[in-house]
């Protein structure tokens, strides 16, 4: 122990470049104070407080009740950089063994990101001193002496000094932050709430109390407040998934959800273990009367539900305290909104839903926090683990669409009752007037108001009827729309690349026309010129087609159609290297909506030119027959074939594997509603291309008019 | 005897064209077959780590097509194995460079950036002054030394560490070539400049 009087502490190492690794890794006040508190955690405390004095005062106080620190803690790991004690330990000591969670050590510079004093009051248990070290990160700006030398930052001086007490018991932590940079509004508490109510995941790892209190001196409703999770009690539909092992076949599995579009139910299914590891996930979701309950029971406190958090070990590791207050400008780590722009319809997005995913260090070991704690490492595992994630959500746009189907069906049947039951009250009028002729004058009145309500009921319904279509009539615009997305990406990327080349080869001609050393470019170039504007007319011409398309139906020769379908790929054919086949048999003519035909082509099109990258030999083939009713098509490639784990998702919306390319995965789903929307079906069968592969077949029926 | 290491281009874009007039601005300046093209990033990554004994300046796309990797993520593998490869990021569409991935490539060195639609004129002077910073580099200079000692020279050994162990001036340059990743080469590029400091300072040696 060092001599028990007032003296000073340097810092063992150039303060100056911590600071800004420190900055850079404490992206903003919010997780300053949380990597604070995550410190407090380590420390087994038990309750920590986290106390604003008012705005004048500009002071944040860190108070905790854990196992303090000696000055041989401070001098030896507070104040040394990349000395982390809890890298060799990973849990914290007796009775908690907590699984230390402040991995970086560097926590302690969140302090510099709140206040530029610092006064750390520690004290370990059995001692009869508090260790206080002051801080002033003033003081480390660049100094030069005035005989010009720079002053190093080593050479500052932290005063310290021990103030005696009787309570041997007491022990703990408290930071003391004065000259606060910012001033803390109510606003600011309320999102510090909000955040730090993530931190502990309220189902799982969570065996040791940790409490956290925010306290402020100005605003009435944060005095000695209790930070508590969000409260899930009035979802309108909760899933929970698992993993364990099967007793029959003793091998482990994970559970994943589906939907009973039947019975209207969410049951789980087993898969194998997934690449990044069993998980564990439970989910609410809110819809549009449970967040109006939620928002009455809960005032102000609606952006509660804010989507998934995925916790390791019982504590949070993302969405790590966000600091935005705009929702549209928090981060959507998982992608779950990004989805949502396309499909607002049917697509469940943050605002609807609160997840609690569990992982552990153990059993998720390839899923790992990016350095600044806002995001995941991009790994295969990380991008399979968020695709899962998406997966069991999509589970609730079913919900969704079936309620939606339901509330209509119920609406549709009220309306049909109450007409009916109108029409049979009328019906006993007129037999009352019949045996009564001399009340004839009396029911006039009556038969009046009978005859508008049934007027009223009817003009309601159909208006009903109206609304409905007009909502149809827009999906189906908007997912039309939707279907260039892709193709808008395909376009711009084909514009941008040939444009640049197109650039190059014209300034070569400006630098270097005439010379005969490179008469063969020049000829070459002016070719490939020629064909590039070519293309990109092509290109041009067929997207202003879009422009002016409409819902109607014409007849189509097929084979036409598609070999000008197949056309607009050429140069990706070309590129990729792949073959194309088409065959039609006999002279088919169609009567169908050429956009939404070709909508399903193109979207089969580019679902196989992404199945064949990197494979031998590329084959696409389509091929057509017409059969008794109906006209077939098998549309292949031999590509990797889609596994049976992912056949009976395939056609879901989004259901991709190409998300972080835009790929989008709206193809498939668009050829099945395209497909539904001219009455036909569309199913996966055995390859017809060996050895591997994946054939479509899909079936319309004769729809001439 | 060649006194001079030729400079390898690497290109990873999966649009570049072999014809393109970049391509014949890059091999006049720096001799036939001084371009490598790679459509898909693997091979690229591939190509640059068995050639770490050459002096490479990659040309990196961003936008590398659909199912494969972007840009960055490409540019965080190849740092992974080597720093001392010049890397320039290519786009063309710059300003969608998000702030993480611009981050990434600041705090893991790259060049510069370049917009792949614009002119030689544009792109060629900065792909040139990559080139000079690499000449100008230790390993670059030992290489050269390394090359005025014939081919069967260079695989003998050279230097033998405190420890024991033997390397060739082949193996030497390989280490230094690794950058941060290998300590030994941390080690011999800091024991050589500290040496040339040294006989600079006592005037053993002048330049």
């Amino acid at each position: 122990m060092a001599d028990q009087k007032n003296s000073s502490l340097k810092w063992r190492f150039d303060i100056n470049v911590l600071r800004l690794i420190g900055r850079e890794l404490i992206s903003d006040r919010i997780t300053a104070i949380y990597e604070l508190v995550k410190n407090c955690y380590d420390a087994n405390a038990r309750e920590v407080t986290v106390h604003f004095l008012s705005k004048d005062q500009k002071q944040i106080t860190v108070k905790d009740d854990g196992l303090g620190m000696t000055f041989e803690d401070i001098r030896d790991k507070w104040m040394v950089v990349g000395t982390d004690s809890k890298r060799n330990e990973q849990f914290s000591p007796e009775p908690f063994r907590r699984r230390y969670v402040g991995e970086k050590g560097i926590g302690r510079f969140a302090t510099d990101k709140l206040g530029e004093k610092l006064l750390i009051k520690t004290k370990k248990k059995g001692h009869n001193f508090w260790l206080l070290v002051e801080i002033n990160w003033s003081d480390y700006k660049p100094v030069t002496t005035e005989d010009g030398k720079i002053q190093l930052f080593t050479d500052v001086e932290n005063n310290y000094w021990m103030e005696e007490t009787l309570d041997l018991e007491e022990e703990g932590t408290s930071l003391i932050i004065n000259d606060l940079y910012d001033i803390w509004t109510s606003k600011d508490l309320e999102r510090l709430n909000r955040e730090l109510s993530k931190f502990v995941s309220p189902f799982y790892g969570h065996k040791t109390p940790f409490k956290i209190f925010l306290d402020s001196d100005e605003y009435a409703e944060f005095e000695r407040l209790e930070v508590r999770s969000a409260a899930i009690d009035l979802a309108s539909h909760s899933a929970e998934i698992s993993y364990g092992l099967d007793e029959k076949t003793k091998v482990e599995y994970q559970e994943s959800l589906l939907f009973n579009d039947v019975s209207g139910q969410i049951y789980t299914v087993k898969i194998p273990k997934p690449s990044f590891g069993f998980v564990k996930m439970k989910l609410y979701f809110f819809n549009t009367e449970a967040k109006l309950k939620y928002n009455r029971a809960h005032p102000n406190k609606e952006d509660r539900i804010d989507g998934i958090r995925v916790y390791r070990d019982g504590i949070i590791a993302t969405p790590f305290a966000e600091y935005e207050d705009e929702p549209m400008r928090r981060r959507d780590i998982l992608g779950i909104d990004k989805r949502l722009w396309q499909d607002t319809f049917t697509r469940i997005g943050t605002r609807e839903v609160i997840g609690y995913v569990e992982i552990t260090k153990e059993e998720n070991s390839a899923i790992i926090e990016s350095t600044n704690r806002q995001d995941f490492v991009d790994t295969p595992e990380y991008r399979a683990f968020k695709k899962f994630i998406i997966d069991q959500l999509d589970v609730f746009s079913k919900v969704k669409i079936y309620e939606r189907e339901r509330k209509k069906l119920l609406n549709q049947k009220g309306y049909t009752k109450a007409i009916a039951e109108l029409r049979g009250t009328t019906e006993i009028i007129r037999e009352i007037e019949q045996k009564n002729p001399q009340l004839a004058l009396e029911l006039i009145p009556l038969k009046e108001q009978l005859e508008s309500a049934l007027q009223a009921s009817k003009a309601n319904f159909e208006e009903q009827k109206k609304m409905h279509e007009e909502f149809l009539r827009r999906e189906n615009i908007y997912f039309s729309l939707m279907s260039l997305q892709d193709y808008a990406i395909n376009l711009a990327h084909a514009v941008r690349t040939r444009v640049g080349a197109i650039l190059r080869m014209a300034e070569f001609f400006v630098d270097h026309y005439p010379n005969p050393k490179y008469d063969n470019h020049f000829k070459e170039y002016a070719t490939q010129i020629y064909t590039d504007m070519v293309t990109l007319n092509q290109v041009t011409d067929f997207m202003l087609s879009y422009a002016s398309s409409n819902l109607e139906f014409e007849d189509l020769n097929l084979k036409k159609l598609m070999t000008s379908i197949f056309k607009v790929y050429d140069l990706t054919f070309e590129k990729e290297g792949i073959q194309t086949q088409i065959e039609v048999q006999g002279n088919i003519t169609l009567h169908a909506n050429r956009k939404f035909f070709e909508e399903i082509i193109q979207n089969l099109i580019s679902n196989s030119i992404k199945a064949l990258k990197g494979r031998d030999n590329k084959i696409i083939k389509f091929s057509g027959f017409a059969e008794n009713d109906q006209y077939i098509f098998y549309f292949s490639d031999n590509g990797p074939g889609i596994s049976s784990d992912k056949q009976d998702k395939i056609f879901d919306l989004y259901y991709t594997g190409t998300a972080k390319e835009g790929g989008g995965g709206v193809g498939l789903w668009i050829v099945k509603t395209r497909i539904s929307s001219l009455k036909g079906t569309v199913e996966l069968i055995n390859n017809e291309l060996k050895p591997e592969g994946a054939t479509f077949k899909i079936t319309l029926p004769f729809q001439k008019i | 005897m060649k006194t001079e290491i030729p400079i390898k281009i690497v290109i990873i874009d999966d649009n570049f064209r072999d014809n393109d007039p970049l391509i014949i601005a890059l091999e006049e300046e720096y001799g036939e077959k001084s371009v490598e093209i790679f459509l898909t990033p693997n091979k690229g990554i591939e190509y640059i780590l068995n050639n770490l004994s050459s002096k490479i300046v990659v040309l990196l796309d961003m936008d590398l097509g659909e199912n494969e990797k972007r840009g960055d993520a490409v540019f965080k593998e190849i740092r992974e194995k080597t720093t001392l490869v010049t890397v320039i990021i290519m786009s063309a569409n710059l300003p969608a460079l998000t702030n993480d991935e611009l981050r990434g490539f600041i705090n893991n060195h790259a060049f510069s950036t370049i917009k792949s639609n614009d002119g030689v004129k544009v792109n060629l002077p900065i792909i040139k002054n990559a080139v000079n910073k690499l000449n100008l580099r230790v390993d670059c200079a030992l290489e050269e030394w390394i090359l005025r000692n014939n081919p069967d020279d260079r695989e003998k050994p050279f230097l033998t560490l405190r420890s024991g162990e033997i390397y060739s001036l082949n193996q030497v340059l390989n280490e230094i070539r690794k950058g941060h990743e290998s300590e030994l080469g941390m080690f011999f590029q800091k024991s050589i400049l500290n040496m040339a400091v040294e006989l600079l300072a006592r005037q053993k040696e002048s330049l």
